[in-house]
Order: structure tokens, then C-alpha cells, then sequence
């Protein structure tokens, strides 16, 4: 069970990573088109929205790719200090704990994606964009993160020990 | 007393969580929860409503592109033989000065600082080339790690610089302002620590061996440092002329590398792939922890937080000077534990309102900042140029740690006078925006 559910999440974060790749070169694109048209005084007049909603997107897809590879920034302090034996201890606890706090906001947020949708809530721009559809990707991202915690805890609980890289910067 | 009780929880909060090993992110947005529910009294649905929306606040936001896309610049240029030839291209004129390539430590990190936007791969890249050929031709092993380390730092305050786009996101001041305001500052800690290297070098002839044998000419070098020239020329002048915002003048950056790479046919599918996956992880771990600050500080202004204790700093009536001192005190002691990007998102909304009430200029502040959060790289336990140069020389981390000594001396020098003389850090903003 905790090994499909790991599975299922490795495969799931490896399609959010190529997305958030992807989007990436979408801002690099759109930007440089936006700069392109400005030469013959034209625009594309959604820049700052749609860029917007595709950091927004990249960051919250990339929470459970990055996680997994152990780059997100932690303090290793007390891990560095503690026979291994011990390790699953603090793991265990900081991976409930933020598994706690996300699911807790994607549970409000989730109320929120779902009124703008009944509502059909639209952004207050020229695009008019129906708000639930940049919501809602940044819902997934946060379902996708707290997937992989879950199935973090789980593997800890089961006794195996993650790998685990500094971050850098 | 209460707002101290309360902060002192916030405090006690921030340190227990972040010490058990929590993501900063996570733990960040744990403590919001935690310190709206417990010490603001919000039942949990209001925090939730509240907070969840910030985070969507937060993370929607136009300015934060230019993050990934400076990254994925530097990512693309690590990846590539551009460091290899910025080093071989300093090579002929470092020799001709007391302390020789050590310079090129110095110089090559300036430089690529001002193509790359963080420390950590300013460090990586250079490190990469001149560590292997300095310990070859003997030069003293502590004087290159440490200038590397120290230089390497740099990587914040010369534009582009993913710290400053923070900063600026944050403290709500142009980006393009900031990013003048460091390259003077900048230059100036470059300076010192060539300087010093000559001193050195002039004082200790064994630790810096003359030899010298460049095959390259003045001329030659010229042409092997052109492609990161035209970089900097191109992401750099954009942005100085007003032509573009920092987040235009990186997408221009990454076209003109991609260009570059093509037209020398080093760009490789694989290299590509590589260099975008990175940026993913490297720009993730940055924009989670801005969003995950984003919360941490509408929480606190729940509590009320800032505004007290600014009152409250207020009232003791310290000289600025002393303030100074205090603040600096205080993040040399987070920069202990923390990365550059956590402690700017979490001290900023305390110690914002304390410095402008204070009297000092947000954009002069954003560089003291800076020059506070490079000097936590350079220290143990937690310091992450420390961590890249352990990862290159294989040398332990106290070791590391004790050859950056003298540079966290000096850069500490620069902080003082800075703070002595603003003008250093204010004239190229005034002067350029008129």
C-alpha cells in the first residue's frame, strides 16, 4: 500500500516537474514575445496576469518534485547530531507537521477554488480569466505536495530511511 | 509585556519547529498556523481562510519570474565551457600582480556575479576551474578557499541577485534601484579583497608563488572573455538604460545564452534538460520559502507584532549608529543557523519598520542586508558557500570555515563602511535615475 502510494506519487511528481519546466520556458517566451511586440508598439496586454499565474503554478507543482529530491532548504543541525538509528524520529515528526499545515490550507483553499468556480469568478483584467483555473493549479500543487508527505510518513513508518540532500543557494 | 511574551513565542515557535529539521517552507507556514491559532486566539477556519489566500497572493506575482529565469540563466552558463574561458582570460592579467591567480578567484566571482543571481553557483563555477589549478601550482590552500568563499559571496550583491529580488518584492522598492545600489559596494569588497591577497602575497612570498607562464596574450584574453562581456552587457545594460525590468532583462539573458551556446555548439539536449530541471528545484526551494514568509508576516501582523516592537525599539531611543550595530548582531547570529533568503523573509517584517522609522534608506538598507546575509554564508555551522567549497576541495568544514576568516573580516570592514559612508551604495541609483 505505502509503496504503490510512493510509486504513484514519484510518477505524479515527475509530470509536475516537466509542467513546471515547461512553464519556465513559457515565461521566458512570453516575455520575450512581449518585448518583441513592444518594437512595433503592440502587446499581448496579459503579461504581468498570465506570468503571474505561471510562477504561482511553477512553484506550487515543483513543492512535491522538489521535495522528493531533496532540495528544499532545512536546518540538519539535529540530524547531523543524532545516530542514525534515531533519524526516522524528527523526520517523522517535521513530515506530519507539514503535512498537517498543507493540508489544512489546501483544505480552506480548496472551499475557495470551488466557490470561484460555482461563481464564475473572473479576474479583474482585459483576459477575463475564470479565477478557478490558476486556483485550482495551485490547489493541485498543494494536494500533490501533501501526497508526497503522505507517502513520506508512510515509508518512515515502515521503517525506511529517505535520502536526504541539503538544499543550495 | 504582552506583544514580548508573544514574541518571544513566535520566536520559540520559529526555532523549534525549523531546528527539528521542518522544510523552512513548511515550517514557516506551520508557525503562522500555529501562532495565529494558539497565541492570536483565530479559531483554526479563520487562519485557514486567511492564510490559504495569501498563499495564492503571494505566489501569483509577475515580479517573482525573474527568479526562475535568472537561475535558469546561471544554470545554463555552469553548464557550459563560458567559466573555463572567464578564467583562462583573467589568467594574463592577475599574473602581473603580487598574489597572481588567486586573483582570478576574486575577480572571476565579480564577474560571473554579474551574470549569475546567487552565491551558492558563483562559488560552484568558479571553484570548479581554480581550485584544481591553484592547489597545482602551489599556491597556500587556506588563501584559496577563503578568497573563494569570501568572493563567492558576491554572487548576491553584484546584479542580478535572486537575495535583492526578494528583498525588493518585499520590502516593495524598485529592483532595478537595488540591483544599481550593489555594484559599487560590490566592486568595493572585490577590492579589499585583492588587497589583501597583495598584502599577502608581498608579506609571505611562499604562499603565493610568481610563475609566470600564460600562454595567453593580453590581446587573445580579450576574446576568450567576450561572450561573458556581452552577458553582462546585455542583462546588465538593459536594465541600467530603463529599457527593461530585471524580469524582462532575464528572459533576455536566457535567449542571448541559449544564442551563445547555440552558435558555439556546446548547446546539447541534455544540457538543456539538465539546466531547466535544476532551475525547477532551484526556484521552488526560493519562491516557496518568499510565499511561505508571505504568511509568517500577515500572521504577525495579526499579532500586531512589528508595529509594537518597532514602537517598542523606538522608545529605547538608540543612536542609529547603535541600532546599526544591534541589527548586525543580529543577523551575523541568524546567519549562523540560516540561509540568506530565509533570514531576509523572516526578520524583514520587524526589522523594516524599525529602520525607516530609524531614518535609513529602504534601498540603502536592502545592501546592508545583503552584506549581512553574505556573511552568513561564510559562517559555520550553517553556511552554504561553505557547504559548496567542502563539496569541491573535499577539505572539512571547520577547515572551510577557518580559511574564510580573514574575509569575513573584511566584508564586515565593508558593512562599517558603508554604513559610514551610504553615499557609496546611494550615488549610482541617484545618479542613474536622475
Amino acid at each position: 500500500m505505502a509503496r504503490l502510494l510512493g510509486l504513484i506519487t514519484r510518477r505524479l511528481n515527475q509530470l509536475a516537474g516537466l509542467l513546471a519546466m515547461l512553464l519556465i520556458l513559457y515565461i521566458a517566451g512570453h516575455i520575450l514575445l512581449e518585448i518583441g511586440m513592444r518594437l512595433f508598439g503592440a502587446s499581448t496586454f496579459v503579461l504581468d496576469e498570465f506570468v503571474g499565474y505561471a510562477v504561482a503554478t511553477l512553484t506550487f507543482l515543483g513543492l512535491g518534485y522538489s521535495l522528493e529530491r531533496g532540495s528544499l532548504i532545512r536546518v540538519s543541525m539535529l540530524l547531523d547530531k543524532l545516530p542514525r538509528r534515531l533519524h526516522w524520529l524528527p523526520e517523522l515528526a517535521s513530515t506530519l507537521l507539514a503535512l498537517f499545515s498543507f493540508a489544512t490550507l489546501a483544505w480552506y483553499w480548496g472551499h475557495n477554488v470551488w466557490r470561484s468556480y460555482q461563481r464564475g469568478t473572473v479576474s479583474d483584467t482585459l483576459a477575463e480569466t475564470p479565477l478557478w483555473l490558476p486556483e485550482g493549479m495551485v490547489l493541485l500543487g498543494m494536494l500533490l505536495l501533501c501526497l508526497t508527505l503522505l507517502a513520506r510518513a508512510l515509508s518512515l513508518a515502515a521503517g525506511e530511511l529517505p535520502t536526504t540532500a541539503k538544499g543550495e543557494l | 509585556m504582552e506583544t514580548v511574551l508573544i514574541a518571544a513565542g513566535v520566536i520559540g515557535l520559529i526555532f523549534l519547529v525549523l531546528g527539528l529539521g521542518t522544510w523552512v517552507f513548511a515550517g514557516l507556514v506551520a508557525v503562522a498556523l500555529g501562532s495565529l491559532v494558539w497565541l492570536g486566539d483565530f479559531n483554526l477556519d479563520r487562519a485557514g481562510v486567511i492564510l490559504s489566500r495569501i498563499l495564492f497572493r503571494a505566489g501569483n506575482s509577475w515580479e517573482l519570474s525573474a527568479i526562475p529565469l535568472f537561475i535558469l540563466m546561471g544554470e545554463l552558463i555552469f553548464r557550459s565551457d563560458i567559466s573555463d574561458r572567464l578564467f583562462r582570460g583573467l589568467e594574463p592579467w592577475a599574473q602581473k600582480v603580487p598574489g597572481g591567480i588567486l586573483h582570478t578567484n576574486v575577480f572571476g566571482c565579480a564577474i560571473f556575479a554579474a551574470v549569475s543571481g546567487s552565491s551558492a553557483a558563483t562559488t560552484a563555477t568558479i571553484g570548479k576551474i581554480t581550485t584544481s589549478e591553484l592547489s597545482r601550482r602551489g599556491y597556500d590552500r587556506n588563501l584559496s578557499i577563503g578568497s573563494l568563499a569570501g568572493a563567492g559571496s558576491l554572487g548576491l550583491l553584484i546584479p542580478p541577485s535572486i537575495v535583492m529580488i526578494v528583498y525588493g518584492v518585499q520590502a516593495e522598492v524598485s529592483i532595478s534601484q537595488l540591483f544599481m545600489a550593489g555594484v559599487i559596494p560590490g566592486l568595493l569588497i572585490a577590492l579589499l579583497y585583492s588587497g589583501y591577497i597583495v598584502t599577502v602575497a608581498l608579506s609571505r612570498p611562499d604562499k603565493a608563488p610568481r610563475r609566470l607562464t600564460s600562454d595567453v596574450s593580453i590581446l587573445s584574453s580579450l576574446a576568450l572573455l567576450a561572450p561573458v562581456i556581452i552577458l553582462i552587457l546585455l542583462v546588465m545594460g538593459s536594465i541600467y538604460s530603463g529599457i527593461a525590468t530585471p524580469s524582462e532583462a532575464a528572459a533576455v539573458g536566457v535567449a542571448a545564452t541559449l544564442v551563445l551556446l547555440a552558435l558555439e555548439r556546446q548547446l546539447s539536449w541534455s544540457l538543456f534538460k539538465e539546466s531547466l530541471a535544476s532551475t525547477v528545484l532551484n526556484s521552488t526551494m526560493v519562491c516557496s520559502i518568499l510565499v511561505a514568509a508571505a504568511l509568517l508576516s500577515t500572521a504577525m501582523g495579526y499579532l500586531h507584532l512589528p508595529r509594537e516592537l518597532a514602537g517598542y525599539i523606538a522608545s529605547l531611543e538608540l543612536s542609529p549608529a547603535l541600532l546599526l550595530v544591534a541589527l548586525a548582531l543580529f543577523y551575523i547570529m541568524l546567519g549562523l543557523f540560516l540561509d540568506g533568503i530565509s533570514i531576509t523573509v523572516m526578520s524583514l517584517p520587524i526589522t523594516l519598520p524599525i529602520v525607516i522609522q530609524a531614518g535609513f534608506d529602504p534601498i540603502w538598507f536592502g545592501v546592508f542586508l545583503v552584506i549581512m546575509v553574505e556573511l552568513g554564508q561564510i559562517t559555520p555551522p550553517v553556511g552554504f558557500n561553505l557547504f559548496v567549497l567542502q563539496g569541491l576541495t573535499g577539505e572539512r568544514i571547520g577547515r572551510v570555515a577557518w580559511s574564510a576568516i580573514p574575509f569575513f573580516v573584511l566584508m564586515c570592514l565593508a558593512a562599517a563602511i558603508v554604513s559610514i559612508y551610504p553615499g557609496i551604495v546611494l550615488w549610482l541609483p541617484n545618479y542613474l535615475s536622475g
